[in-house]
């Protein structure tokens, strides 16, 4: 995963891309590519399809990034909402309802067996994790940790403010770490957290 | 993943423990959900190829539409002041772009009271020569009678300084070269601008320069009344001719400031003179009187400004060319 671009630098490329620089464009798919392929690999659970799909999610940002402003949306929560987006028009063509759902059978055939299994384990570790926590939690979840965006830019997305993302993420980890390890003693102070 | 995992720590707020089991979830994250790169490549040429077809070329940054706009008309306006210009400089008399060419030439002439104004004018002299010249060769009548108007004009502006004895010479010396054209031109396209330019030189000339009136070769005849038995020759003798003896025609003297002044002013067209083709026929100053039986110029237009009625101040005031 690139290194992620300060505010500054960001703007200056989707300005630059908006005018026609490949090179803009080029700096910033390969900023976000690799978090948009994790996040469409989490919802679509096939790689060959969180490819496609991320293809397909920069066909789009090409065509709507003439008519990007920055008003209030940050250039990140812009482009995962079209991730977001997307997906949930390939789940629904796939008649899958279940967005989350791993194909654990269409592992990547580079590792082998054990790490296939132990992949696999992880992977349905993570997907029953977060098939306890509310949607909302999910998504936070989701954007927080496999699409690596702030809570400003989750807030975004989500029409929240960032203050209700922490505290939905605060809510989401505890949940997800109570449903994970419940001999596990939580010792952080849910009522601070959550309330 | 790793700096996710620190990303996630340093943004929130929560307890230590929170925050390790954060960044433990993060890395099992990125664990189980490796990142293809190269499917990341292979979509990358894909993305950037089709960026590349559907995006503009890099290109100057266009200017906003009122701006475009003004530069526009700016360019609209100059090409339609050139394309006038151009066709004011070029309009020959008659024309009605020439007005518009005469008063772009005044405009640019300095005083005639300087040296170089005084030049410039002598110069503009032979350019009415040379238009005049120009409608006779397109057998234009209306263009020469409007050249010689235009010199004549031009013509009672130079001799307002002829108190100075260097203009006085060089002015002789253009009209005697001019009158032979003017003649020359009068002859097959008469008009009364033509005779009335006629007249003024020979009556600048005479007192000025009288040799190069006599030796005219036209002089003696009577097209023009202005030969040795003409009656102006006695404005030599006449204390009124001229502001100050120096052959002014536009005389103080003369009430009008017109050489044809009748009457007491030493007019040389004595009313009632037979022989004189602009007889004054009666005090107002008209050399021209309507009706006058030896008056060759009679009026054949409301725009004879020696029509009875008139003023007879062809060229009085203080701007002749205010006529023109």
């Amino acid at each position: 995963m690139a290194d992620e671009l300060d505010p500054g630098t960001l703007a200056a490329l989707v300005a630059d891309a908006k005018a026609g620089d490949s090179r803009a464009f080029a700096a910033i798919y390969d900023a976000y590519a690799g978090r948009l392929f994790r996040f469409l690999l989490l919802r679509v659970g096939e790689p060959a399809d969180a490819e496609d799909l991320l293809q397909r999610v920069f066909v789009k940002v090409i065509e709507a990034l003439p008519r990007y402003q920055d008003r209030g949306l940050p250039f990140g929560a812009w482009l995962f909402r079209i991730a977001r987006n997307v997906a949930i028009d390939f789940v629904r063509a796939r008649k899958n309802e279940q967005a989350l759902t791993v194909a654990e059978g269409h592992l990547d055939q580079r590792h082998q067996p054990a790490a296939m299994a132990e992949l696999m384990d992880d992977r349905r570790l993570v997907r029953d994790a977060l098939d306890v926590l509310t949607h909302d939690q999910r998504d936070v979840l989701v954007y927080r940790f496999f699409a690596g965006l702030s809570p400003r830019e989750i807030g975004a997305i989500m029409g929240k403010r960032e203050g209700s993302i922490r505290a939905m993420q605060f809510r989401a980890l505890a949940t997800l770490r109570r449903h994970l390890e419940p001999d596990f003693l939580v010792d952080i102070r849910l009522a601070e957290v959550g309330s | 993943m790793i700096r996710l995992a620190r990303r996630t720590m340093t943004t929130l707020d929560e307890p230590p423990g929170f925050v390790a089991y954060a960044a433990e979830f993060a890395s099992v994250v990125e664990r189980s959900f490796q990142i293809d790169d190269s499917a990341i490549d292979r979509v990358r040429g894909r993305v950037l190829g089709a960026f590349i077809e559907a995006a503009p070329a890099p290109s100057r940054p266009r200017l906003d539409r009122p701006v475009r706009r003004g530069l526009a008309l700016s360019v609209a306006a100059t090409i339609g002041l050139l394309a006038f210009g151009s066709a004011a400089v070029q309009a020959q008399p008659g024309g009605p772009f020439y007005p518009i060419k005469l008063a772009i030439e005044t405009a640019t002439l300095p005083s005639v009271e300087v040296p170089a104004g005084w030049a410039a004018r002598l110069d503009r002299l032979q350019l009415r020569i040379d238009e005049g010249l120009a409608g006779a060769r397109a057998r234009d009548p209306r263009a020469i009678a409007v050249a010689l108007t235009e010199y004549r004009a031009e013509m009672i502006t130079l001799s307002a300084g002829l108190a100075d004895a260097t203009r006085r010479a060089t002015l002789a010396v253009v009209l005697s070269r001019d009158l032979p054209n003017v003649l020359s031109l009068e002859q097959p396209y008469p008009s009364e601008a033509a005779t009335l330019l006629v007249a003024d030189i020979r009556t600048i000339l005479r007192p000025i320069a009288p040799g190069r009136v006599d030796s005219d070769p036209s002089r003696g005849g009577s097209d023009h009344g202005m030969g040795p038995t003409d009656p102006a020759d006695d404005q030599t003798e006449h204390p009124h001719r001229g502001v100050d003896q120096i052959g002014n025609p536009h005389a103080a003297g003369s009430p009008t400031g017109n050489p044809h002044v009748p009457g007491s002013t030493g007019n040389p067209h004595a009313p009632g003179s037979t022989g004189d083709p602009h007889p004054a026929a009666d005090t107002t100053g008209n050399p021209h009187p309507p009706g006058s039986t030896g008056n060759s110029h009679a009026p054949r237009s409301t725009a004879n400004p020696h029509a009875s009625g008139s003023t007879g101040k062809p060229h009085g005031g203080a701007d002749p060319r205010a006529k023109h």
